[in-house]
């Protein structure tokens, strides 16, 4: 009789716990996933008024999505590159800034960006040159482009951070 | 007063009279040969540039990229290269002279190249001594030019920079005496008088090259004794004024020496490229001989028409020369033995591409439009890059063939356009308008205003995307049929491609394969003008309605539009304006014009990255994925789209380098058996196919982080598990809920085993 009661509170339990699961779920749905589109066949609001499907509801086929293979790179701690091609053009844009040809740093900047467009540093150069020609707006801009591929805490980022 | 004193005074102011005359008419001549010959004096064409190919380990160009450019800029393959044109070829390796170019940032000297290739990419590139070079560039290819109304083209070439062979062989052909006669020629004049009476009528001859210069200059051709006196004077007033240099450096400058279309080559610097496409200081003996010959008469002398006259002509030079000493005897048998050797076809013709230069004017117009292109001889450089032209036009022309073959498509009715970015800078690097790419008709790539149908799809889930806490790539949202009331009493009734619905299913899915139903449901759940909005963010200005319709591309974009748009995104959410024009300089190499390369972050990169990666799966699964086998380990991002009736077929897709946008439809606006994977995406693959695609740079930013997700549950898995997806979110929004593999929720498991359940 123990055990029978002991089985039957453990059904009661069971019940309780599923009805709780139940809640949870429906809470969930209507919490958590509430910014998805409500299902069924009324569309999103928007002001515009959407009526029952008239027509009966196509099959569903079976979706099962498979992982896609979609490879992400880290953001480079770009010191210094292992191109010598883009470091040379790097190297000869920095010569440009500091002889003040601002346009003949920019024009050679520009070319290592066609080399490599995600390599930091080419922003900064970008981001100096046009500051230093006066074009605050647009260095702003570059040193923006420039942070949004950097690795943070390295100097090239504070660098750009700084023209910001 | 005598009579005789009269008729003395009377002869005497007649004779006055006269001389005040004459010498009012030498003034009058005097005053045009100085203020018509001193300064400027020609209207000089300006010339457009492509992009000069740059050359460095690890660039994209193949062996096959670089030899056909240095055929387009006329470089000599030889067996071993020894000056400035040549090149020489031995297995995977290029031995290349470079020309050297005066470019904006700097100058470029000569120098040999050793350059070595694996499959499409440069391996090595050394100096004459096998030191590394880190870069080097070749000179920009001309590709076209803005003329005067009278057509006329030449490239001015300073007297010093002539070979002077060149100079010689002209005065021992063309004038003997010129640097001992000051004007003209007693001889010359009896001996063409001579021939006039013996033909009994006025055959030419006998000017010396000042004469000439007067002619073409002041005169005219016509043969009259009025016009031949003023020729005499006028070259008399001409050497008293300017020097025997100044004189020839003119002629060498004005003469005229044939016609390609409507464009007049004069001068030996234009008619060297024209006829050789090469400078002048890289002609050898026979080809100046050719160009000197030429002066004879341009047409019956024209090295591609008149082909056996130019031949016996330059031999004829080719003796004068020899007998003057210019050339050795010995090297005369050989060198009248050599070919002509003209280019295979005229350098350019007055538009080479038609579709691109048609943007390059719009963008001169637009952006420059106080400068005198048709006379002040500005060169413009563009970011053409003729190599990838070349392959887009090919691709085109030859797609849309093949594609007519392929469905039985009425001949000649499928059209496309299709325009290549460099993605960060901007610059166009090809564009086509229409399926014969040398056609200068309608513009398609600039003016097709063609329903986008699901290009529009990434605009609406980057909107979505810009909302976090709302959306992310896993968020579940469904792909189910409904009925929307428009106000003005009609239904709109979407529906999937295929008729389908898939029920609930993650937004990256719904995306990737471009699921109708789920994204009008997304859309107006977001407000078709918030999408709307977004699309003007991207760049792109519309007046569509804010109609539901649009949500699934109801609304028309150009091909250039399109660009713009898909362009912000590939850019990592930076909106830069699309551009040809990367500077102008002036006759004397001023800055006349520069291109600010304007940039403009428009949204948070962090929500590119997302939208990036639903279009990576768009070309990995969904209905880009004919492309995986074409391209192997080669990451792309693209979006299809085909509006109703499959009226219009469109591709946006871009590798690491580029961004294509491509159209195929119809000028009538029919149907085609078309959709946007069958139609432009081939064109697409063919082309990016032929300029070799690269793997996008997929870099996360600092505010995006990576989980290992169950699409079906929009919860937090494990990377081992079946089916589990790695997403990226921006910083907070990734989902709280974790599931195990089976998709049993973490709590729910821990309770189950709590419970012995």
């Amino acid at each position: 009789m123990f055990i029978g009661l002991v089985d039957k509170k453990l059904e009661q339990l069971k019940y309780m716990y599923r009805y709780f699961l139940a809640i949870t779920g429906l809470a969930l749905v209507l919490g958590g996933c509430a910014s998805a589109p409500p299902s069924g066949s009324r569309a999103p609001a928007g002001g515009s008024v959407v009526i029952e499907s008239a027509t009966p509801e196509p099959t569903v086929p079976e979706y099962v999505p498979e992982a896609p293979r979609v490879v992400v790179q880290e953001p480079r701690v770009v010191e210094s590159n292992q191109n010598p091609a883009l470091d040379s053009l790097v190297d000869q844009s920095l010569r440009f800034i500091s002889e003040r040809h601002y346009s003949r740093a920019i024009a050679t900047a520009e070319r290592a960006m066609s080399i490599d467009r995600y390599d930091p540093r080419v922003y900064l150069l970008l981001a100096q040159a046009h500051k230093f020609s006066g074009n605050l707006a647009l260095s702003r801009q570059y040193a923006e482009r420039g942070l949004a591929i950097s690795q943070p805490d390295t100097e090239t980022s504070r660098a750009l951070e700084s023209l910001k | 007063m005598s009579r005789a004193f009269k008729v003395l005074k009377f002869f005497y102011q007649i004779g006055l009279i006269c001389v005040l005359l004459v010498a009012g008419y030498m003034v009058w001549l005097d005053f045009r040969v100085t203020s018509e010959f001193s300064g400027r004096k020609w209207d000089l064409p300006s010339h457009i540039y492509a992009r000069p190919l740059e050359l460095f380990v690890g660039a994209s160009v193949s062996q096959e990229e670089l030899l056909w450019e240095l055929d387009q800029l006329g470089y000599r393959r030889v067996g071993s290269a020894r000056s400035a044109g040549q090149y020489s070829v031995a297995e995977n390796r290029v031995q290349l002279f470079v020309r050297g170019f005066d470019f904006w940032d700097q100058t470029e000297q000569p120098q040999l190249l050793m350059i070595e290739f694996s499959g499409e990419q440069i391996i090595a590139l050394n100096d004459a001594n096998y030191r590394a070079l880190g870069i080097a560039r070749l000179e920009p290819l001309r590709i076209g030019g803005i003329f005067p109304d009278q057509v006329e083209d030449r490239l001015p070439v300073a007297l010093g920079d002539v070979p002077p062979l060149l100079v010689a062989t002209l005065i021992q052909v063309e004038d003997r005496a010129f640097f001992e006669h000051r004007g003209f020629s007693i001889r010359g004049i009896v001996r063409s008088a001579l021939n006039n009476v013996v033909a009994g009528d006025i055959v030419g001859g006998g000017s010396t090259i000042t004469q000439q210069l007067v002619k073409n200059f002041f005169v005219g051709s016509e043969q009259t004794i009025s016009r031949k006196v003023k020729e005499l004077l006028m070259s008399v007033l001409l050497e008293i004024h300017y020097s025997k240099e100044e004189i020839l450096e003119t002629y060498l400058n004005e003469v005229f020496l044939g016609q390609s279309g409507d464009r007049a080559i004069h001068g030996f610097g234009m008619a060297s490229w024209h006829y050789f496409r090469q400078p002048l200081d890289e002609l050898g003996p026979e080809k100046i001989a050719l160009l000197v010959g030429m002066l004879k008469g341009p047409y019956n002398y024209n090295p591609w028409t008149r082909v056996e006259s130019a031949l016996a002509r330059r031999n004829v030079v080719l003796d004068l020369m020899a007998q003057d000493g210019l050339i050795q005897a010995g090297t005369l048998t050989s060198l009248k033995q050599s070919p002509l050797g003209p280019a295979s076809r005229p350098l350019l013709s007055l538009n080479l591409f038609p579709g691109y230069m048609h943007l390059v004017l719009d963008e001169l117009e637009q952006e420059y439009g106080d400068l005198d292109f048709q006379s002040e001889g500005y060169d413009i450089f563009t970011s053409l890059d003729p190599w990838v032209q070349n392959q887009l036009e090919n691709s085109i022309s030859k797609g849309v063939e093949s594609l007519e073959r392929g469905y039985r498509i009425d001949e000649g009715h499928l059209q496309a356009a299709g325009i290549l970015t460099r993605i960060g800078s901007g610059q166009i690097t090809a564009l086509v308008g229409g399926r014969d790419p040398k056609f200068d008709g309608f513009n398609r790539a600039l003016f097709a205003d063609r329903a986008i149908g699901s290009l529009i799809k990434p605009v609406v889930y980057l909107t979505a995307l810009q909302h976090p806490y709302k959306y992310t790539l896993s968020t579940l949202i469904e792909d189910a049929p409904f009925i929307l009331d428009a106000p003005n009493g009609e239904t709109w009734v979407p529906q999937n491609y295929d008729g389908l619905a898939r029920g609930q299913l993650a937004l990256y899915s719904a995306m990737a394969n471009s699921l109708n139903l789920a994204t009008a449901r997304l859309g107006l759940d977001l407000g078709v003008q918030t999408v709307i909005d977004t699309l003007a963010i991207l760049g792109v200005q519309t007046d569509w309605p804010d109609f539901p319709a649009y949500l699934l591309g109801a609304g028309g974009l150009t091909p250039l539009e399109v660009s713009t748009l898909f362009h912000t995104i590939a850019a990592d959410g930076f909106y830069s304006p699309l551009t040809t024009i990367q500077g102008i300089y002036d006759a004397e190499g001023q800055q006349a014009g520069i291109r600010v390369r304007e940039i403009e972050q428009r949204i948070d990169p962090a929500y590119v990255h997302l939208i990036q990666y639903a279009m990576q799966v768009v070309m990995l699964e969904g209905t880009g994925k004919s492309l995986v086998s074409r391209f192997p380990n080669i990451a792309l991002a693209g979006k299809t789209g085909t509006t109703n009736d499959s009226r219009d077929s469109w591709f946006a897709g871009f590798d690491g380098q580029h961004l294509g946008v491509f159209w195929v439809g119809r000028d009538d606006n029919k149907a085609m058996p078309l959709t946007g994977a069958t139609g432009a995406l081939e064109l697409w693959s063919t082309t990016f196919r032929a300029i070799g695609a690269e793997s996008i740079n997929y870099v996360r930013p600092p505010n995006v982080e990576y989980f290992w997700v169950d699409p079906e549950k929009n919860a937090r898995t494990d990377d081992n598990c079946a089916g589990a997806v790695y997403l990226p979110y921006a910083y907070g929004s990734e989902p709280t809920q974790r599931v195990r593999c089976d998709g049993v929720g973490v709590v729910e498991d821990w309770l189950n085993r709590f419970l012995g359940l």
